[in-house]
Order: C-alpha cells, then structure tokens, then sequence
C-alpha cells in the first residue's frame, strides 16, 4: 500500500490532492486543518463553543501569585475566579464581535505608537522598548496585538454603556434635598427604672430563651494538658564562665565599635613618588616620636587640607567607610594609640584614634556574660534537648520526664485549641495537643521546637468534646440575658402606651430633650434616636412619634418637622449616581449574557 | 472500485472518467474559485465598513468624555450619531451611539427630544440588553416629563433581570409620584432585596425608603 502511495504520488492524482491541501491552507490559514486536532483536553472551558485554555488561565493565577498578591494556599479558589474573569471577558468579546465592533491594523498601530510604556526617554515609540516589555510580560507581538484589539472592543462596548448614562437634574435634586434634610424632634429616654416594677424571669422564659439561642452556648472540643518546657537560658545559669572569656569578648566587640579618628596624609602620584612620600611622612613620623603633638605635626606635614588644620580630625568612623587597609589599622588601635604607617592606595597614613565610643567593660560584663554564659552552654543543651527527646518518646507519663531531666511540669485547665495563652499559645503546640498520637493515642508529643532556644513536650490528660452546655450549667448567664429582652419588651410596650397617650393628647411626663435642625449625620442625639427620627413619617399634622432602642432601654421620639435640604452642590452626589449606573449598566451586561450563554466548565 | 492489475488499464479508466466528467469538474472549480473570491472581497468589505464605524466611533466617545461639553461639540457629536446611525445602522456603534444620543438631549434640557430618541430606539433595537437600558432611562424620563403612569407602562416591557433592581427603584419612584406610598415603599424594597441579591450598588434607594416613614419600624 505505501509503495504504491509513493510511486503514486509521481502522478498527477497525488499532485491534485497536495495541490487542495496547499490551496486550502493559503486561503483559510494552517489554523483550520490543525484547529480540527487539537481542541478538547486543554480547555478550562468552553463559553457557547469558543474555549478557554488552561493555559490562559494558569498564566494569569501564576502571574498573581508571583506578584505576592495571593498566598498559594487559595490558588484554588483563584483559579476559579480567574476562569470566572476569563469567562465574562469572552462573553463580552463574543457580544462586541457579533455586534459589528471592529478594530483596524492602524488604529491599533496608532494605540501601542501612543502609549508612553512604549516609548523612549525622548517621548517617542520604541521599536526595542516595545520588544523588551512584551517579552518581559510574556507576549509575542502578534499575541499582544490580538489582545490589545479585543480589550479595545471591550472599552469601546464599556464605554458606549457608561456615557449613555445620565442622571436627571430633577432625580438629583430629590436625593439632594433628602440627603440635606433637617428635622425637629424631641426624644425622651425610658430605662430600667421607667418600669412599675422589674420584669419576673421564670423558669419557662429561659428554657425558651436557651432554646432559641443554643449557638451561644456551645463549648468546643477541649482539653487539659500537661507540659514542660527546656529553656537554654536556665541551662546557661549552670555554665561556668571565666574572666579572660569575658575580657576576650569584650574586646572582640569593642574592636568594631565606632571610633574617632585624626590621621595625617601624605600624597603620592601626580607630585611626588611614593618613595619621596615615604621619606616625608617618616619624618613626622620620628617627630612623633620624639613627643611631638600629633596636631602639630598634622597640621605641618598633613595633605588632607580639609583636616590638617583640625588637628587631624576625621570624625567618628565606622568599619567599612575608608578602605580595607584603613579599618585595618584603625580598628586595631587602642585609645590614644598612633599607627604605623599605612598605604591607603593613593597616599600614606598616620592614624590615631583620639576616642573610642563604647560602654567600659564593667558596664559590659553583666550583658556579656550572660552571652557568654549562652554560647558556652550550647553543648550541654543540644545534651539535654537529646535526652529530652529520649526519654519523652519512652516514656508513659510526662512527670517521670520532667523529674528525670529537673524541670517543672506545668498542667493547665480546660482549654480549647484557639482559648490559650502563654505557652501554648505558641505556633505548633496546641496543633501538637490535637495531633492524633497526643490526642487519641496518649502519647507525648514530639520535642517542639518554641524558637532556637527553647523545646516543649506536651501530653494531653484530660479531652472532651465539643457540646451544647446543659442549662443548668449556664443558668446565669440565660437568667440575664433573658431578663435583658425581657426588661426591652417591656419597655417598648411601656414606650407604646405612652405614645398612645401622647397620641390622644393627655399629658404624659416625661424627661424631653429637644433637638433642633438635626442633619443625618449630625451628633444632637444617640445614633439609633436619630436615625429613626428620619425614618419617621413626615408630620403632616401634628406631630408623628416612634420609639428607638437606646443602649440603656428605650426612646420615645416626637417628630414635629421636616424640610427639604438645600440642592446647591449636588455635583458630588450626581457624579457618584452617575457612576454607579454606569458600573449597574455594565455589570447587568455581563450577567446577562452569562444566563443566556452556554458554558461549560471542565 | 475492483483492483485493477496494470497501469495501462488504470490510465484508460481514468481517461474515460475524465472525459465523462470532466467539464463538470472543471465547473465546479471555477464556481467555488469565484464563490471564495466574493466571499473575501464582502468580508473586505465589511471589515472596511466596520472600521469606518470604529473610528468615528471612537472619535465620538473621545468627545462625549468631555465634562462640560460646548453647544459646538453637541452638534459635532450629533452629527456623528446620524452618521453612524444612517451608515452602520443595526450595529452595536449605531445604537450606542443612539443610546448617547438621548443623554446629549437630557444634557440639553430637552427631556421630550430625550423621550422621543428613546422610545424609538426601544421599537427599533437589535439588542435586548440595550432595549432593556433603554426602558429604564426612557421610565426616568417620563417620571420628570409628569408622567409617572407612562412609566409603569414602559416598565412593564422587557428588561433583563440583571437590572430588575434599578427597574424596581424607578417604579418606586413613578409611584411616589403618584403619591401612592405604599407601592412605593414596597417597590423601595424590593429594589434593595434584588441589589444586594446581586450584589449591585444602588445609591439613594435607602434615603427614598426612609422618607416614606414607618410608624412602627425599629
């Protein structure tokens, strides 16, 4: 069979077949024929039969997480979102081309020409610029320009929707004039002590209460633990230490400290070589020698004019600010020492450090025993932290370890997994009481580790589960917040009465405290009173009145007017409506489209 | 077709095959030649009209951008809606470009002009979507022209349920100004129930709602 294929593509059969292939791929492009075998698999989903690839939406959830924007444990959840977002821009791109939107070669020239991430330091577009930045956010040309042209569409559809918006001057003023409103009211509070007599809780009111609110008296699975902690520190208080280690690391760290310097230069190079340079400051050198004052001699042989009349004087220098062979001998001087000559590359030196600027070692010592007394005990607590290890993993109770090693054991109460404090609140070690050999097996835990000079072992004594408590347990706690609704019922009937009365025109007394042009968002009266002194109907005749929970009891509020705000200024708000419609108008597109479509998730 | 044996046996076959069908063939090329070449040239066709639409388009947004617009580019921009309306009718430009052609008018003061653009782009809209915005801004401007009772009945068209709450408010305000507080109230209501549904801001609805007053509310 293939022999003849071959023999037979000599013929002008074959040639015609090649011929349709070639004539097919010229006029609709490879895409069509390979298109054919390779859709499927990759897609994320299909939206009315157009797919979305995996791999566009696993570019944009790694791009996030990248960025750091995201934490890698919601990749999931992002990576939904994303094919979500993928999702409508499809929609939108799908709306935008069967509508007839269109965008040219040139126009879309012009746009990437325009944009000032493209160009140059001189402000005009840049072939290399261009490049770079794409390759950067990981596009090709020809993939930049597919998705400039279709973001396009998107804006030019967004925007046709958003400038179609508009807000009528008389819908502006209404809400205006709401928003500035200003009432008079008066309100008077009732407590507690308003009451003819305080309200009786029986035994049927909290069973009904604590029926109705068992969520608030549940208790969460908890433990008792026991537990022991080896701490380096106290390890440390048994270390000796001796005073030459101290005078070591004293001098170990006075050696970096800061130091003021005065130095004399002599140059070499463009004037004088360095063997005449050398010859010079040899002579201040003996001169030195010799008890000259070093800032007479800085200030007859020193080059560095700028210090040379100051005595020499360079300021208070740290490692690192004047070059290896500088620090060098600087930092390995004493206080009031002179140094030997030094080759600074481009001139030699004479240093002397005239102070150094750090603590006596008396004032020191504590501190740096206490280091000491650390860094010596290391071994002994790697030791410990071994024999810790050992003998909590053999063992069958925490005691025998905590006796066998001198430490205390510590036992706690009740405590559920996120109710502690102190030590078990660090990272790992309620997880470790939880864990399912310490929690339902009964072993120690494994020596955790707090932080570099700390480790714990836990062990779980007592646990019980998660349950509602049993009303006799919360009695008190029902018996008062029964008492609360019920002293708020009261109230508000008591409130109701009175508002009757007022209604019928008797006299009621009462405690008024009268508000006078009060704005929405003025402070004249508590929050709640106010709030529903705007919720009121308007007083027509009259007066209208309502009640209003305050944090004490209750409140009666006699509305006795209303007026219309001022609709000056209202450019603010009409700015804000207009948005708002417009973002309703888009988003509503959206939606739409995502209930008529047909889309398929993989 | 049997296997043949020779080549010659096969060329002679082939030869009368040819000579049955050749023309046929020859025909047939031809025809699906010229179908492939019109085909490309309207697509040519339309790709230049819809880019013509584009740019004026697109000149047309850059101007309706604009904060405060002069009477001059009013009218440049009207005359960009009636070209885009009159050479690209049916497309999405054309009937934005409708769309924004009733706010220039509202920008204008003219809230008739503003009822008579959205009325007929509402009978004569290819897309529902639009036709259902359209609704809504053409019950708006009914409610200012004095007449609430029209807007109930443009609302009663079709709008898509992704705006049924921006649909609710104005039927809530069509009622309030029927004086009728309790549709109101209820459409107020309503109109937050769908927003937060949806989760849509909805601006203004809340002080509307409390204007109504309820006595016993707490």
């Amino acid at each position: 069979m293939l022999q003849r294929i071959r023999e037979g593509s000599q013929g002008w059969a074959a040639k015609m077949i090649v011929g349709a292939i070639i004539v097919t791929f010229a006029l609709f492009g490879a895409e069509s024929l390979v298109g054919v075998f390779t859709s499927g698999s990759n897609d994320a989903a299909t939206v009315n039969g157009e797919s979305i690839g995996k791999r566009a939406v696993e570019m944009q959830v790694q791009r996030a997480i990248r960025s750091g924007q995201v934490p890698p444990d919601q990749e999931r959840e992002l990576r939904k979102q994303v094919t979500d977002q993928l999702i409508s821009t499809e929609l939108l791109d799908q709306y935008a081309e069967e509508g007839g939107m269109h965008l040219s070669d040139a126009q879309i020239d012009q746009l990437i020409v325009s944009r000032p991430e493209f160009q140059d330091s001189e402000g005009s577009f840049s072939q290399d610029v261009f490049s770079n930045r794409l390759s950067q956010a990981g596009y090709t040309p020809l993939s930049f320009r597919r998705e400039l042209r279709r973001d396009m569409k998107r804006q030019q559809l967004q925007q046709g929707l958003a400038l179609s918006t508009f807000v009528l001057p008389s819908e502006a003023n209404r809400l205006q004039a709401l928003q500035n409103q200003t009432r008079d009211f008066r309100y008077a509070a009732l407590t507690e002590e308003d009451l003819d007599a305080p309200v009786e809780v029986g035994q049927d009111d909290m069973q009904a209460y604590y029926d109705a609110h068992q969520d608030q008296y549940q208790r969460p699975e908890q433990v008792k633990v026991a537990y022991v902690v080896l701490d380096q520190q106290e390890v440390a208080q048994d270390v000796d230490v001796d005073e030459q280690q101290l005078r070591d690391a004293y001098a170990e760290e006075r050696q970096d400290a800061p130091r003021e310097v005065a130095h004399i230069m002599v140059d070499y190079g463009d004037e004088r070589s360095r063997d005449e340079a050398m010859t010079r400051i040899e002579e201040a050198q003996n001169k030195l020698d010799d008890g000259a004052d070093f800032a007479a001699v800085a200030a007859e042989y020193s080059d560095d004019s700028a210090s040379a009349d100051q005595g020499g004087d360079l300021g208070v220098i740290n490692r690192g600010f004047l070059g290896e062979a500088f620090d060098n001998a600087a930092f390995s001087l004493g206080e009031g020492d002179v140094s030997s000559i030094v080759d600074g590359g481009d001139g030699l030196h004479l240093i002397k450090v005239t102070d150094i600027d750090f603590p006596s070692y008396d004032e020191r010592r504590d501190q740096l025993a206490e280091q000491v007394r650390l860094d010596n005990s290391s071994d002994a607590f790697n030791e410990r932290v071994q024999a810790l290890e050992d003998q909590s993993y053999a063992a069958e109770d925490l005691q025998s370890v905590a006796d066998e090693l001198g430490l205390e054991m510590q036992t706690s109460d009740w405590v559920s997994r996120d109710s502690v404090d102190g030590v078990l609140a660090e990272p790992g070690v309620m997880d470790a009481a939880f864990s399912e050999d310490v929690l339902e097996n009964g072993y120690n835990s494994d020596v955790l580790e707090l932080d570099d000079q700390r480790r714990a072992v836990v062990r779980v004594t007592n646990h019980r589960d998660a349950t509602t408590l049993p009303l006799d347990e919360v009695k008190g706690q029902v018996r008062e917040a029964t008492q609360a609704v019920k002293t708020r019922e009261a109230l508000a009937a008591r409130a109701q009465a009175l508002i009757e009365a007022l209604k019928k025109g008797e006299t009621v007394s009462l405690d008024w405290q009268s508000v006078v042009d009060a704005t929405r968002d003025g402070n004249d009266a508590p929050d709640g009173v106010l709030r529903q002194a705007f919720r009121l109907p308007h007083p027509d005749q009259g007066s209208s009145f309502g009640q209003a929970p305050t944090d004490e009891g209750v409140a009666i509020i006699e509305l006795t007017d209303v007026r219309d705000g001022d609709t000056g200024g209202a450019s603010d708000s009409t700015q804000m409506t207009q948005r708002l419609r417009a973002q309703a108008a888009i988003q509503g597109l959206t939606e739409t489209l995502r209930e008529e479509a047909d889309i398929e998730r993989h | 077709m049997a296997e043949l044996s020779t080549e010659d046996e096969q060329l002679e076959t082939l030869k009368r095959w040819w000579k049955e069908y050749g023309k046929a063939i020859i025909a047939g090329v031809v025809l699906a030649g010229a179908g492939v070449f019109a085909w490309n040239a309207w697509q040519d066709y339309q790709a230049s009209q819809a880019e013509a639409a584009s740019q004026r388009y697109q000149q047309l947004t850059m101007l309706m951008q604009q904060p405060q617009m002069s009477a001059e580019q009013r009218e440049q921009a009207t005359t960009m809606i009636d070209g885009l309306e009159s050479e690209h009718g049916g497309t999405l430009y054309a009937e934005l470009a409708e769309l924004m052609r009733a706010r220039l008018a509202v920008d204008a003061d003219d809230l008739e002009g503003a009822r008579e653009t959205l009325s007929s782009f509402i009978d004569s809209s290819e897309h529902a979507y639009l036709s259902g915005l359209a609704r809504l801004n053409l019950a708006r401007v009914q409610i200012a022209l004095d007449n609430a009772e029209g807007a109930l009945t443009t609302l009663e068209g079709d709008i898509p349920t992704a705006l049924a709450a921006q649909a609710a408010e104005i039927s809530g305000d069509a009622h309030a100004a029927l004086d009728q507080p309790d549709e109101a109230r209820q459409a107020y209501q309503d109109a937050l129930a769908r927003a937060e549904e949806q989760d849509q801001p909805l601006s203004g609805v809340r002080l509307k709602l409390d204007n109504l007053g309820v006595e016993d509310a707490s």
